[in-house]
């Protein structure tokens, strides 16, 4: 039985891979409390799709030196973030049109430049759906990092971000800095985009964005508890994730993703506010 | 983060100045040419149709919504240097599921001019258990916002207004969906707020009637304002409501009927 728990972290990569993902997933959980509180869903996965041609440029110029991409993922979510913010005010566009073409445009620059290299599919899928197992320690550095600085902020700033979150006329009429605080958490967003990059990948970071913040919702009366839930439920799915990958044989994203599943849907079945997601 | 410190009220201005103020949204025009004035301590009703203008007004005030053209004074400044405005939003446009107790939204009237990393103060907290004892709600403190009826909702936000020491009140649709017996018990609350300037926009003629000293009826622009027996007559509220209005004649005078002043509950959700 023990063997079950310890054997995976006689390898040192797998601890590496367990302290990646755990960080991960709780920086996303803290972030996407905001995220679920503000319907900002499709709007973390535009940035989540959209560092694929930072990841890109990154891998393509820093053969060799990997924790180079993660910068370039994160200079490249900026600018998506400013750019989707650019076309719906320049373009009189609804947000999520202009979310929609930013997203679908940096994703196809993504594959274009990945497809110039050799081994086209395999680069891919590892950007994708993320290869926690491959994560260096130069790697884990810049996580702890940005995971760091996520924490600070969110501990800084959470009755602001609270405030704009229910009530950004309130907020306006204290004369808060509503922009600057909107920013801000686009700018935590795409940091957390960052993190997940290597733990689920492009494509599956909307997960532990939104799913484990979700379960909290689904249980708490208040923001504090429903982040400590999402950060509780998240680890969880960290942990319970990469043991599953390691037995079954499964990658370790999907792995940790369906688990996060699992915990939302025994929220969802005892939920003392299911009624908030059903029509009246 | 910068934050400009509160402006200074000029002494002698009217509480709230509106001249010519216009609002444009794209291609519709959401207030005309609106010129109205209101003293310190006065408590005002604006009344008119769905889309005419109500919300927007309260906003325009509260320094949340930019002017087209014309100008907004609030004690004589323009309205984006005060905190002592309160805008008390609609029910509808309240997220009732937000997971956030009374006593929370209470303190959030706290939270001008604080920075970042400075904690609510002994004093923050006491001036919030204030304000829930004040509008009767001392003893719903703890409860989820989702559980409150309809008259606590607003009595929650009157709580978050005078917790942050508001001097102007800006209530948008307080009375919508409240009962009689109710719209009355929040209106005597209104009335007792001490030293305060209140503009309630609402769609109840009746209510505005027996207690409002000053109304206007408002239909993109300002179709009459002053005391309600010189606004609320007939050719006025033909020319506010046009034909949603019917008048009956009946032995104690004219009586106007409207069909369609009420909004469709959470029509806006």
């Amino acid at each position: 039985m023990i063997e079950f728990f310890v054997e995976p972290f006689s390898y040192t990569f797998m601890v590496r891979a367990l302290l990646a993902a755990v960080l991960a997933s709780a920086a996303c959980a803290v972030v996407g409390t905001y995220v679920v509180l503000r319907g900002m869903a499709f709007m973390g996965d535009a940035l989540a799709h959209s560092i694929l041609p930072g990841v890109a440029v990154g891998y393509l110029l820093g053969r060799g030196e990997r924790s180079i991409v993660l910068w370039w993922a994160l200079g490249t979510a900026v600018a998506s973030a400013l750019a989707m913010g650019a076309v719906a005010r320049r373009g009189r566009l609804r947000e999520d049109t202009a979310i929609g073409i930013v997203l679908a445009a940096m994703f196809a620059l993504g594959i274009a430049l990945i497809s110039t290299t050799r081994g086209y599919a395999v680069d891919l899928t590892h950007f994708l759906f993320g290869n926690v197992l491959a994560v260096s320690p130069q790697d884990l550095w810049v996580m702890v990092g940005l995971g760091g600085a996520v924490f600070l902020t969110v501990a800084v700033f959470q009755r602001e971000l609270l405030l704009v979150s229910f009530d950004p006329v309130l907020a306006r009429t204290l004369r808060l800095p509503v922009r600057t605080l909107h920013n801000l958490l686009l700018l935590m967003v795409a940091a957390t985009v960052v993190l997940s990059l290597q733990v689920v990948g492009v494509a599956l970071t909307l997960a532990l964005l939104v799913t484990p913040p979700a379960t909290g919702y689904l249980l708490a009366r208040r923001v504090r508890t429903m982040m400590a839930l999402g950060v509780a439920s998240g680890l969880l799915s960290a942990v319970l994730g990469i043991y599953i990958s390691y037995h079954a044989g499964i990658a370790t994203g999907p792995a940790i993703v369906l688990v996060a599943t699992a915990m939302f849907l025994i929220a969802l079945a005892c939920s003392p506010k299911r009624h908030t997601l059903l029509p009246r | 983060m910068r934050r400009k410190g509160p402006v200074d009220h000029v002494p002698g201005s009217p509480a709230v100045e509106l001249l010519e103020a216009s609002v444009n949204y794209q291609r519709t025009v959401a207030l005309d040419r609106v010129t109205l004035h209101l003293p310190p301590e006065e408590h005002a009703a604006v009344l008119g149709p769905n889309g005419a203008g109500k919300s927007t007004l309260l906003k325009v005030i509260a320094g949340v919504v930019s002017l087209t053209s014309g100008e907004v004074r609030v004690h004589g400044q323009g309205p984006r240097g005060h905190t002592c405005i309160a805008y008390l939003p609609q029910r509808s446009a309240v997220d009732w599921s937000f997971p956030i107790t009374v006593r929370e939204v209470v303190a959030m009237g706290r939270m001008g001019g604080l920075p970042p990393w400075r904690r609510a103060s002994s004093h923050d907290r006491a001036r919030v258990e204030e304000s829930l004892a004040q509008v009767g709600l001392s003893e719903l403190a703890d409860r989820h916002i989702g559980e409150l009826s309809g008259g606590q909702e607003q009595r929650m936000f009157l709580a978050r207004a005078l917790a942050q020491r508001a001097q102007l009140f800006l209530m948008d649709e307080p009375l919508a969906g409240l009962d009689v017996a109710t719209q009355r018990e929040l209106l005597r609350l209104v009335r007792e707020l001490p030293h305060a300037t209140v503009i309630v926009a609402m769609h109840e003629l009746g209510m505005a009637q027996e207690s409002f000293a000053q109304v206007a009826l408002l239909n993109t622009r300002v179709v009459a304002a002053g005391p309600p027996q010189q606004v609320f007559r007939p050719e006025n509220l033909t020319e506010a409501y046009g034909k949603a209005l019917q008048f009956v004649q009946s032995a104690e005078g004219a009586l106007a009927v409207s069909d369609s002043c009420r909004p469709p509950e959470d029509a806006n959700r």
